[in-house]
């Protein structure tokens, strides 16, 4: 009985872990997507947390809530409705004739407009999800969370993106564009992320040491 | 009566303060609801803005008449005169003429004359906006936009308010119609203007709507199809409809949902209502419903693409692959680049296990956009499956599909494992546990295979001792096996992240 507990803390480990593995990016993505339940330097992941302007234990779980309850996705879909109710070949012209104080929105909506049609209708709440799992994991290594806490705002983030996705690639497909729909407001990086990213994604799915190849979209957790 | 009773004001020169008494009262006395009421409150206005003209105008006399004296220097009569002068205009400012209180309309013919042309106007909006085909129809606007009244300037001032006024109350019109209509009287632009009368007293949900209809970037739904219906309160089925839309933008699903039914309830054959309907189930996870509607879309307008290509998607969503792929086909036999299809098609193909027909969709996709998200993840999910399940003459070969994966050699797989290793880590590991390691055999005196030996025997045999294995011995054993783990970790580390 203790050893089936075991198992089943450890499968939900490991696809926790596997949600993030995609959350990684850079030349060492892949380094750091399949090594992630070693110890991790812990100014990397206090900087990972001050990027969501993290500072203090008090400011992780509104976060964390907001990512469960709206997230990225929430503008996504607003903009996804907005852009489906007009017509197709008038979306650039609205899209271009929106005012100059809505330079973010334009930007954002042109990306939209990009893959109206091309994510799941839960678009891109993989993004929102993975990285609730993330910081609630750097959250409690840090101390700022209880490890009971941390596991069950993960689980939960796990269990809605398990529902709203039916694959590995469904997900990982969401994440990338939310990722992409995020950063299209900074400045034009050079090269753009999905160029530094491909080979990265491609040996998330393909190697069968990966955590998408090794774990089931569909474990029980 | 004075008009500044009709206004409702104190006599004023400031001229914001009589168009914001015009407005509020312009509430009270509608042009079509009392016409009579209006007739004199817009005499009143026009005689109360003459007014403020005139005091202006008187206003600025005196201090011209100063400067005269002054530039001239004509001497101490001539600069008593003009003091004199000075304070007989300023008596003047002082006992302004308050309005005649009868007779003062009798200077208005003009304006009556005028007045009866606005009202024809008028007349002919209220004509248009009643007559539905007449009012969603652009040429009918245009035509009115070409009477006498537009192409005066003071009368169409005067239009202007009157429309924007009649329209407050009945603002139901297509959105080309309203941009038409903007673009001939300027209201956004005066929207900003502070001292037009309109805009301080509008309603914020008025004002809001206008925004809506005259901005470019704000989706208007078609009119068109509501020629069909026969003997309904159109405006009660628009204000719905239109509440529904405003809701399901900013994705209040359960508010836009109400609306809809509500809607619905007055009319049922509209198909931007069914497409609204549609978004609202799919996006709240009701799929089946979502493709009834977009069905019923399908039935009334076969060439909509829009809604055939969101009924694609649904279809999709919902896991009924073959008719997903059946809708894709129509719409990529109207638009065979059209990417959002190619997308939802190549995914349905994919969950079929039709993975060389998927593979070739998503490759178009990819060759279309080089960095397409879903072609980059498709992809690589469909070469692995076919180097897994399909067999050998049934896929491309195994070399094209490693090197689409970037799989390494074994070689090069040894490079990255290299390069991964944390080198200036591993060096100072290195050097601590080669030290500990010494310290620690300089303390036992033995070599690390006769140590061990020694070790593992002293468990079993009684004649070997392990009493040379001393404090720090073991202190030092103990922090060679901790470094020699940190050692290992980072080679397991890289080896994870190298092997494929």
């Amino acid at each position: 009985m203790a050893f089936e507990e075991f198992k089943q803390r450890r499968r939900k480990e490991r696809y926790l872990y596997a949600l993030t593995s995609v959350c990684f990016s850079g030349k060492s993505a892949y380094y750091f997507a399949v090594n992630q339940q070693f110890k991790m330097n812990m100014s990397k992941m206090r900087g990972v947390l001050e990027q969501w302007e993290i500072h203090e234990e008090e400011q992780l779980k509104p976060v964390l809530d907001n990512l469960l309850k709206s997230g990225s996705r929430e503008e996504f879909t607003q903009l996804q409705n907005y852009l489906s109710i007009i017509p197709e070949e008038s979306r650039r012209e609205a899209i271009e004739a929106m005012p100059d104080e809505k330079e973010e929105s334009r930007k954002r909506a042109d990306f939209t407009n990009r893959y109206l049609r091309r994510v799941s209708p839960r678009n891109i709440a993989a993004l929102d999800y993975a990285y609730c799992i993330l910081l609630s994991r750097y959250g409690m290594k840090l101390g700022y969370m209880e490890p009971d806490e941390a596991e069950e705002y993960m689980i939960k983030a796990a269990r809605l993106a398990q529902a709203s996705y039916s694959s590995w690639v469904e997900y990982a497909t969401a994440y990338i564009i939310g990722v992409q729909f995020v950063d299209c407001v900074l400045p034009q990086k050079s090269p753009p992320y999905l160029s530094i990213q491909k080979p990265t994604i491609r040996k998330l799915f393909a190697s069968r040491h990966s955590p998408l190849q090794k774990i089931d979209w569909n474990t029980e957790i | 009566m004075t008009a500044w009773d009709i206004l409702e004001i104190e006599p004023t020169e400031e001229l914001s303060a009589i168009k914001k008494a015009y407005a509020r009262k312009l509430k009270v006395h509608h042009p079509e609801e009392d016409p009579a009421g209006y007739q004199r409150l817009r005499e009143a206005y026009d005689w109360a803005v003459k007014y403020q003209r005139t005091a202006v105008k008187r206003a600025s006399v005196p201090v011209e008449a100063g400067v005269r004296a002054e530039e001239y220097d004509i001497g101490g009569n001539d600069q008593a005169e003009a003091a004199v002068e000075m304070d007989n205009y300023a008596e003047a400012d002082v006992h302004i003429p308050t309005p005649p209180p009868v007779d003062w309309r009798d200077y208005q013919d003009p304006f009556r004359r005028n007045e009866k042309l606005i009202d024809e106007f008028m007349n002919r909006v209220e004509e248009l906006y009643e007559n539905f085909a007449e009012r969603i129809d652009i040429e009918e606007w245009t035509a009115l936009l070409d009477s006498d009244v537009i192409w005066n300037f003071e009368l169409k001032r005067e239009a202007s308010e009157r429309l924007l006024a009649f329209l407050e109350d009945y603002p139901f019109l297509p959105k080309s119609i309203w941009q038409l209509l903007d673009s001939n009287f300027q209201w956004s632009q005066e929207a900003f203007d502070e001292d037009h009368p309109f805009w301080d007293y509008a309603s914020d949900r008025f004002s809001e709507y206008f925004q809506h209809q005259v901005k470019p970037y704000y989706p208007g739904l078609s009119y068109s199809f509501l020629l069909r219906a026969k003997n309904i309160d159109f405006d009660a089925y628009l204000y719905c409809r239109e509440c529904a839309l405003q809701h399901l933008i900013v994705n209040e699903m359960e508010q836009a949902e109400e609306w809809l039914h509500k809607a619905e309830a007055i009319f049922t054959g509209d198909p931007e209502l069914l497409r609204l309907k549609g978004s609202v189930y799919l996006h709240t996870g009701r799929l089946e419903r979502a493709s009834e509607a977009l069905g019923q879309v399908m039935q009334i307008n076969p060439d909509d693409i829009e809604a055939r290509m969101m009924l694609a998607y649904t279809l999709y969503e919902s896991k009924q692959l073959p008719e997903a792929i059946q809708q894709c086909k129509i719409i990529l036999d109207a638009k065979p680049d059209h990417i959002d299809t190619l997308s939802i098609y190549g995914k349905s193909l994919f969950e079929q296990n039709q993975l060389a027909e998927s593979r070739n969709i998503f490759k178009r996709i990819e060759e279309m956009e080089p960095n397409a998200s879903e072609a980059v993840t498709y992809l690589a999910a469909i070469h692995v499956r076919m180097i897994k399940e399909l067999p050998a003459n049934e896929r491309p070969p195994l070399s094209e599909l490693n090197k689409e994966l970037q799989k390494p050699g074994a070689g090069k797989q040894l490079l990255l494992f290299l390069g991964r290793l944390p080198k200036i880590k591993m060096m100072f590991l290195f050097a601590l546990m080669a030290y500990s390691w010494h310290v620690f055999t300089d303390m036992v005196y033995l070599n690390p295979f006769e140590f061990v030996l020694v070790l593992v025997f002293s468990f079993f045999v009684e004649e070997i001792s392990a009493s040379f294995f001393g404090f720090w011995s073991c202190i030092w054993l103990l922090f060679f096996a901790w470094i020699f783990r940190k050692f290992i970790r980072e080679i397991r580390k890289a080896w994870r992240a190298a092997r494929y």
